[in-house]
């Protein structure tokens, strides 16, 4: 039985955290604000450039849900990387707190935490670009949902190589998402990606999302339904994957001792 | 008097880069309820590892552990509510007052009225004046009784003990000793204790399991093992024990 006390206690744990140090509340808002500033001003540079109506709002756009991406997959490894620094995962897994009951505790940290983010940086773009996210209409709703789905799924494979070979790939929580940046049509569209690699951003359903974004934004077409089917089957297979491994991998991690000694 | 613990053939072997290190290989003991059951060993004879197993903490190669009746692995979180345990080697969250840590812990095992229980524990151990103080600021004393409070904090009916009084001068260790002898009394908890003290042991333990290298060599009263060896006390028994006089 998954109990809803277990589950308020992981997650004040954590909130506490992020309102006791500086870098937690850093990651929140800091490094998504320079991005925006970064990209933004280069994507009024590029439509100055361009023919193409609303560039600059579908790279905008493409920042702010990357944006949301890299923060669902890395609060669910730092999470537990807290816990690994402070030595506290001892006392934690002493608890009658089961792993899936972490597991749905760090998922709804990461929606508080990702809320915080990205309308901190929509209301920011709106400000200083006059980009309106939510423009594009219920599809944003369907995209956003998705990539919260996706970012858990990969959260909890990241988790699993942390549980599997310990605190030594703790630099995977915030750089192994990085691999999908290029091929995730983020900012471009899948077409000018090198043959292989269209192969891998067909299986990513982050492309599907990216590509329909862009498309939304600049000629106003809604994907094809079968686009977003296939965004729905892809995350559904990745969760499943990721939960599963993130289970394998807590198993793993109990029977070498890692939470005695997470090194 | 009921068992409350049962540990048959427990095993744990570690394999690492080719090799192969049996940390507990095929303990068996059963602890009466209300006992204060003593594990001795040298470091590395598997006295934390059989209280890690005990507590979950690690899952085990082979062999059984029954709680109150119950086999721990299939009921393993129900089991533990009515579980604690306390180390010197193991921290709380760092970045989080005394008095939040303790609150998480609090939910996790759904004390009620947990406002009143952290106060009267932090009162019980003399620590009150650390309530607002961030965990990571206290020395290694502090700290341990903030973890003593913490297992305390479900009233638990099993509680572990891993060397509680490590780092704790004279005393308060004493102090520590008689809390925990007054509530082992008062509540009749169970108590599993390992101790490098064995001053502290002879006080405390109703029983001893004197472990070497893995395996148990044998399960008496601290005055029993004192009179079977011939010795002045139990630190003499322990010292023939890890020069390995006793092994076959």
């Amino acid at each position: 039985m998954i109990s809803r006390h277990r589950i308020k206690a992981y997650m004040l744990r954590h909130v506490y955290e992020m309102w006791a140090t500086f870098d937690r509340k850093f990651d929140i808002i800091f490094w998504p604000t320079i991005d925006l500033l970064i990209f933004g001003l280069l994507s009024i540079h590029v439509q100055k450039l361009s023919t193409q109506a609303n560039l600059s709002g579908a790279i905008i756009g493409g920042l702010i849900l990357w944006t949301l991406v890299y923060s669902v997959q890395r609060d669910i490894s730092v999470s537990l990387l807290e816990d690994a620094w402070s030595r506290n995962l001892y006392n934690l897994f002493s608890t009658p707190l089961k792993a899936g009951e972490m597991l749905i505790g760090v998922m709804l940290l990461s929606i508080g935490k990702a809320i915080i983010t990205v309308s901190f940086v929509t209301l920011l773009a709106w400000g200083l670009f006059g980009f309106k996210l939510f423009s594009v209409g219920p599809l944003i709703f369907f995209f956003i949902f998705n990539i919260f789905i996706f970012g858990w799924a990969f959260g909890c494979l990241t988790v699993s190589l942390i549980f599997r070979f310990g605190s030594k790939l703790q630099i995977f929580a915030w750089s192994l998402i990085a691999l999908l940046y290029p091929i995730s049509g983020v900012f471009y569209p899948l077409s000018i990606l090198p043959g292989p690699l269209v192969s891998i951003a067909k299986i990513l359903p982050l492309s599907y999302i990216f590509e329909g974004l862009r498309e939304a934004i600049i000629i106003g077409k809604i994907p094809p339904a079968s686009d977003l089917f296939i965004i729905m089957i892809l995350n559904s297979i990745y969760l499943m994957l990721g939960i599963w491994a993130f289970m394998a991998g807590f198993r793993n991690a109990k029977n070498r001792g890692w939470f005695i000694h997470p090194s | 008097m009921e068992n409350i613990i049962e540990v048959k053939n427990l095993r744990k072997t570690y394999k690492s880069r080719g090799r192969t290190t049996e940390a507990v290989r095929g303990i068996s003991f059963s602890v009466k309820k209300g006992e204060i059951f003593g594990i001795l060993g040298v470091n590395g004879a598997g006295k934390s590892t059989t209280l890690n197993i005990m507590i979950g903490l690690l899952s085990p190669t082979a062999g059984s552990i029954k709680i109150m009746g119950e086999n721990f692995f299939h009921h393993e979180s129900e089991l533990k509510d009515k579980m604690n345990i306390a180390t010197a080697y193991a921290d709380l969250a760092n970045n989080l007052t005394v008095y939040r840590n303790l609150k998480i812990y609090a939910l996790m095992y759904n004390t009620p009225n947990h406002k009143k229980k952290i106060a009267d524990l932090l009162d019980l151990f003399g620590i009150s004046h650390l309530a607002h103080k961030w965990f990571g600021d206290l020395s290694a004393g502090e700290k341990t009784r903030v973890n003593l409070c913490k297992s305390l904090i479900n009233d638990p009916e099993i509680l572990l003990l891993d060397e509680p009084t490590a780092s704790l001068d004279p005393s308060i260790a004493a102090h520590v000793r008689s809390t925990i002898l007054d509530l082992q009394k008062s509540r009749k908890m169970t108590v599993v204790f390992t101790s490098h003290n064995m001053p502290e042991v002879e006080q405390m333990c109703n029983r001893v399991a004197l472990l070497h290298k893995g395996s148990i060599y044998r399960i008496d009263s601290p005055k029993n093992l004192v009179a079977h060896h011939d010795a002045p006390d139990l630190e003499e028994v322990f010292i023939r024990l890890a020069k390995g006089e006793f092994e076959e």
